[in-house]
This record gives C-alpha cells, structure tokens and sequence, in this order.
C-alpha cells in the first residue's frame, strides 16, 4: 500500500515499482535536422501571413457546404447509396411474379395439341368442363352490345317500353 | 534575451499591430523545443511532428490576441499541442482504417527507420514499450517522466482531475515494466 502511495507522490522512486525503466538514461533520444529550431519561427510566422491572407479571402458558406458534400466522407456514403438501390430494384426484378398467360403465348399451338394427345388420359373432364365455362362466360360479356345497340335491336323488333316495364 | 521576457509583456506585444510578428518570434523562441518535443513523442516521426507543430502556433497566432490568461500561457499551449497531436493520430486512424494496435505498430516501424533517433537499443525499446499504451495514458507518461511536470499542472493541460492522471501514470510505469521485462 505503501508503495502505491509513493508512486502516486511528485519524486516517486521508479526503483521500487519499475526498476527496469528506472534503469533506462531519461535522456531525450530524438534528434532534429540541422538548424531545424533556427528556422522554425520565420517558417511559421510566413505561414500564418498564409494562412491570414487565406482568412480574408475566405470560402462563401455555399463553397464550404459544398466543399463538406465532396468530402471523402461524403463520397463514400453517396457510392454505398448508389450501390443499395442498385441491390434493391436488381432482387425485386428478379422476384417479379411470373405471367402464365405470357409465357402460354409463347408456347406453339402444335406443341399444346401433341402435349394433349400424348396424356387425354390423365385430362379430367369436369376441369375441362368448367374451363369451357368459364370461356363462354368470358366470350358472352365481350359480346354484350353497347346501349346504342340495344335501342335498335328493340326498336327493330317493335319491342314496347311498358311491355318491358311489367316483365 | 528571448527566455527572459514574462507571458505577460508577450501578450502586450502582441496585441499591438506594430510589435506582433516580433513578439510571436520571441514567443516562439521561448516555448517552440518545448512544444515540438512534446509532439515528437507523441507522433514520433519528425516530419509528420512538424507539420502538428506548425499548426499549433498556426492557431496560437490566430488565438493569441483573446487569449484570456485564466491559465499559464505555457499551459494553454501544452493543451493545444496535445489536442492537435491527439487529432492528427485520429485522422491517421480513419484514414488507415485500422484498429488502434495497427497505428502503433506503424509508430513502431516508423521508430525503427527514424534517422533522427539516437538514442541507444534499450531507449528504442522503451520508446516501443511506450507506444503500446493508449494515446492518453502515452501522454500523461511522456508529460511525468520525461517533463516532470506536477500533477496539478497536467490537470490544467488535459482537464483530467489529478486522481485521475495518477492512476494513468501508475498503470503506464507497470505495463512498459512488464512490456521491458518480457521483449
């Protein structure tokens, strides 16, 4: 406990603690260049007379926002946006519900009616049945005629309006 | 002599249009040693320490005239060199994308090609035992054992209570002890 209260006092003695890193010369081992200290100021005072006249002429707030935007930042963030919605519309593509009725129009009439005779036994003919049906139904509201029609098919058959009224 | 004029005639100096660019270059004169090497152990490479350099008395210069004297002129350069150092290290990070170790082993490389270290094999190994601590605890250990400053007054630079700082240096001394005793 002692120890640690010495190592927290201004003169510690790293001896105790450390006596590895006590051992080590405290001598600064960096060097500089030749007359780098003798340069130094007149070297920083030119820069700040820069860095002054660079002040003074200073960017308008757009120049700036503009400068942030172009940022590497910025760049990186704008190409990983692109790239997402790239991802996202080239999976939705591929997703798209497939059209039955497309890929039918596609498939030659020949080609149906042989498929038709190598398996009629395996066709049920209810389904068939109901497909018909269905097609009538479909062919009959296609065909139902415009009103324009159907004033001159009753006018044509003399048909009465209070005849038509009482049914 | 430069050494022997107070902060506070700088400042006067300064503050007047006619005696400014003399009064940076005495004020420069006076602290630069102090403010490179305190950068140079923190960045190591000579080059890349000038540049933070520069920039630190750049600001200083633009700075200097609202400087309001709530602390030691000395103090509030301290604080600048160790905020601009601290940035420059963070940028070299974001642009190296890699983890903390990874800039100190660059550090570490950098250390070994330096031909302006001279300090012998053992003060390189110490120099490599430093820089595996992280960037603040680095700091207050450079600040302690080579500067010597007082507790209190690193308070003021880093604006972290002196408990705070103690315990950094303590937990620094014993992980490059054990760092020197196993490499």
């Amino acid at each position: 406990m002692s120890n640690k209260q010495d190592i927290f006092t201004d003169d510690e003695p790293l001896e105790k603690e450390a006596p590895l890193l006590h051992s080590i010369s405290k001598e600064n081992p960096f060097s500089v260049p030749e007359n780098y200290f003798d340069s130094l100021p007149s070297e920083i005072i030119e820069k700040c007379r820069e860095a002054e006249n660079v002040l003074n002429t200073s960017p308008t707030k757009w120049q700036g926002i503009l400068t942030y935007l172009l940022s590497y930042k910025w760049r990186l963030l704008s190409v990983t946006g692109c790239l997402a919605v790239i991802c996202f519309f080239a999976i939705r593509l591929n997703n798209r519900p497939v059209s039955y009725e497309a890929m039918a129009q596609n498939i030659p009439d020949s080609l149906i009616v042989e498929h038709l005779d190598n398996n009629i036994a395996s066709i049920n003919e209810s389904t068939l049945e109901d497909m018909e049906a269905s097609e009538n139904l479909k062919s009959e509201s296609d065909s139902a005629g415009t009103d324009q029609d159907i004033i001159t098919y009753l006018v044509d058959n003399n048909v009465s309006v209070t005849e038509i009224s009482n049914e | 002599m430069a050494d022997e004029i107070s902060d506070s005639d700088l400042l006067e100096m300064f503050r007047l249009e006619s005696s400014r660019n003399h009064a940076f270059h005495m004020l420069m004169n006076k602290y630069q040693k102090r403010v490179y090497w305190q950068v140079r152990r923190i960045i190591i490479d000579h080059d890349d320490a000038n540049d933070v350099v520069q920039n630190v008395f750049i600001k200083v210069w633009k700075n200097l005239a609202n400087f309001k004297e709530a602390s030691s002129l000395y103090t509030w350069l301290y604080r600048i060199a160790t905020n601009e150092s601290l940035t420059f290290l963070k940028q070299k990070r974001a642009n190296m994308y890699v983890p903390f170790d990874s800039v100190s082993r660059s550090l570490s490389r950098k250390l070994e090609d330096d031909s302006y270290f001279s300090g012998d094999a053992i003060q390189k190994k110490l120099q490599k035992a430093i820089l595996t601590l992280p960037d603040k605890q680095r700091i207050v250990f450079n600040m302690k054992y080579y500067d010597n400053i007082k507790y209190e007054q690193m308070s003021q630079m880093l604006d972290t209570s002196v408990g705070a700082l103690k315990a950094s240096y303590h937990h620094a001394v014993k992980k490059i002890e054990a760092f020197l005793k196993n490499n």
